[in-house]
């Protein structure tokens, strides 16, 4: 008790608790106006989140060995059943595979007939989710690839099954992922089944993203899939983005509001694929190399 | 028990100094853990619970100056706008000041219950500082957290006292 007692200040030294309330208020004030109106903050935020990094880390560490001992103790009846499975669906794949190489170079002779430009293969890497921010205004993730492993502002994400999101803030260890369904983030999409195009928005709202901008006459059908257009030279074209859940033909509106499901995943992942873009110019040597003599 | 005397009272000081930073750490990684889909809303906000207690614990090792330094870490984490968090804490962290002797009269329940509109408070300037940076507010499940919370004063408490306890006994005796 003595202890506490020891506490309670008697003679308070510098200024009141309202007075310090009121300079950490405005050193906050100052900060967030340096952050959102001048963006200069830039070198604070990486220092901080070198800062944050191991502990980051460590917090990854007990999930990594659960993940590990938990495999380790797994029923043999589990993983025969399932070797059997991925057996079945390999030798599934590996048909379409042969047939999907056949697809290929023949569209690929064709674009090279039409004179299009080629499309390329993606080239992605695994990055792990280390942290969900708590935020009621934004909808990312971070993951443990930094600038360090190559990763820059401005890349696609996606899972095994779609569009995810894009980079938008790189540290030297981390980077942050602003998903699709983040209020404002615009996607260029083309709708798979008839190839019209449209700029899909995400509303801040789980699950839902937007196509705004498509006149009330728009071929658009609820189960329509949508898929990147690429038009835009930063998402590859043809990645996976939504289906349409809900179309609002209300007369009193100048445009359709469009209701889309995202495709990817995005509360039930831990793992994503950073897409690596190529430079458009970088790709054409590569291309013509092998129907030419390599120079 | 005569020998722990000499050392007597700055022992559970430099003790509780560790402690303070280990638990202000702990708290840090629970929030940082990747929570999803409802566990994520309805996840407490530990660090700001640990540092309340130290602030009603030990309001002159922890303040709002700390509480700022913690709060601009969060916003760190969280990928928001830098300053939103740090004033929140720190104002979370005034209020509690001002209550800091009352509470200490409480038992746990009562002070849970104390604690409870402080989290709001803190939501609450939260929001004000992210709208007048220019972000729309949406979804109510945001407050989730201000209930988790107050039921989180109740362990957090219990283990934090925990290893004080022993000192205590000994100064007494």
């Amino acid at each position: 008790m003595s202890n506490r007692d020891d506490q309670l200040q008697l003679f308070p030294r510098g200024p009141g608790a309202g007075a310090r309330l009121l300079i950490y208020v405005l050193i906050s004030i100052a900060v967030i106006v340096a952050d959102t109106r001048f963006k200069v903050l830039g070198g604070v935020r990486s220092a901080l989140s070198t800062l944050l990094f191991p502990v980051q880390e460590a917090v990854q560490a007990p999930l990594g060995i659960y993940d590990r001992v938990s495999g380790f103790f797994v029923n043999h009846a589990d993983l025969q059943r399932d070797n059997a499975v991925l057996r079945q669906r390999n030798l599934d794949y590996a048909g379409a595979v042969l047939r999907y190489h056949d697809l290929e170079q023949e569209n690929s002779r064709l674009r090279t007939l039409l004179g299009a430009h080629q499309r390329t293969a993606l080239h992605t890497r695994l990055a792990e989710i280390i942290s969900v921010p708590r935020d009621p205004y934004s909808r990312k993730i971070i993951v443990d690839r930094g600038s360090q492993d190559g990763v820059h502002a401005g890349q696609p994400v996606m899972d095994e099954i779609g569009l995810l999101g894009q980079v938008t803030r790189v540290y030297p260890y981390t980077s942050e992922i602003t998903l699709l369904t983040d209020a404002g983030q615009p996607v260029p999409v083309q709708i798979q089944r008839n190839g019209l195009r449209a700029v899909a928005f995400g509303q801040g709202v789980e699950n839902e993203i937007d196509v705004r901008y498509l006149p009330q006459s728009a071929d658009i059908r609820i189960g329509d899939v949508l898929v990147t257009s690429g038009i835009d030279g930063i998402y590859p074209a043809g990645l996976l983005v939504a289906t349409v859940a809900r179309i609002d033909h209300s007369a009193n509106r100048a445009f359709l509001r469009v209701e889309c499901t995202p495709k990817a995943a995005i509360n039930s992942y831990r793992q994503v694929l950073i897409v690596d873009s190529v430079p458009a110019g970088a790709k054409l040597p590569a291309q013509h190399a092998p129907q030419g003599k390599p120079k | 028990m005569t020998f722990a005397t000499p050392k007597g009272p700055t022992m559970p000081v430099a003790a509780s100094t560790l402690l303070i930073v280990i638990s202000l750490l702990a708290g840090l990684a629970l929030n940082l853990l990747p929570w999803m889909g409802t566990a994520l809303w309805w996840r407490p906000d530990f660090l700001l619970v640990i540092t309340l207690y130290w602030v009603v614990r030990q309001p002159r090792s922890v303040g709002m100056g700390v509480a700022w330094g913690l709060g601009l870490l969060t916003d760190m984490a969280n990928g928001g706008v830098l300053g939103q968090h740090a004033m929140a804490y720190t104002v979370a962290a005034f209020g509690t000041l001002l209550l800091q002797r009352r509470i200490l009269n409480f038992n746990l329940w009562q002070q849970a219950l104390q604690i409870l509109p402080l989290l709001l408070v803190e939501q609450l300037t939260s929001i004000v500082a992210a709208t007048f940076a220019g972000h729309a507010f949406s979804g109510a499940e945001y407050f989730l957290a201000v209930p988790s919370g107050m039921l989180l004063w109740l362990p957090v408490s219990l283990l934090l006292q925990w290893p004080r306890q022993a000192p205590r006994a000994a100064d007494a005796s």
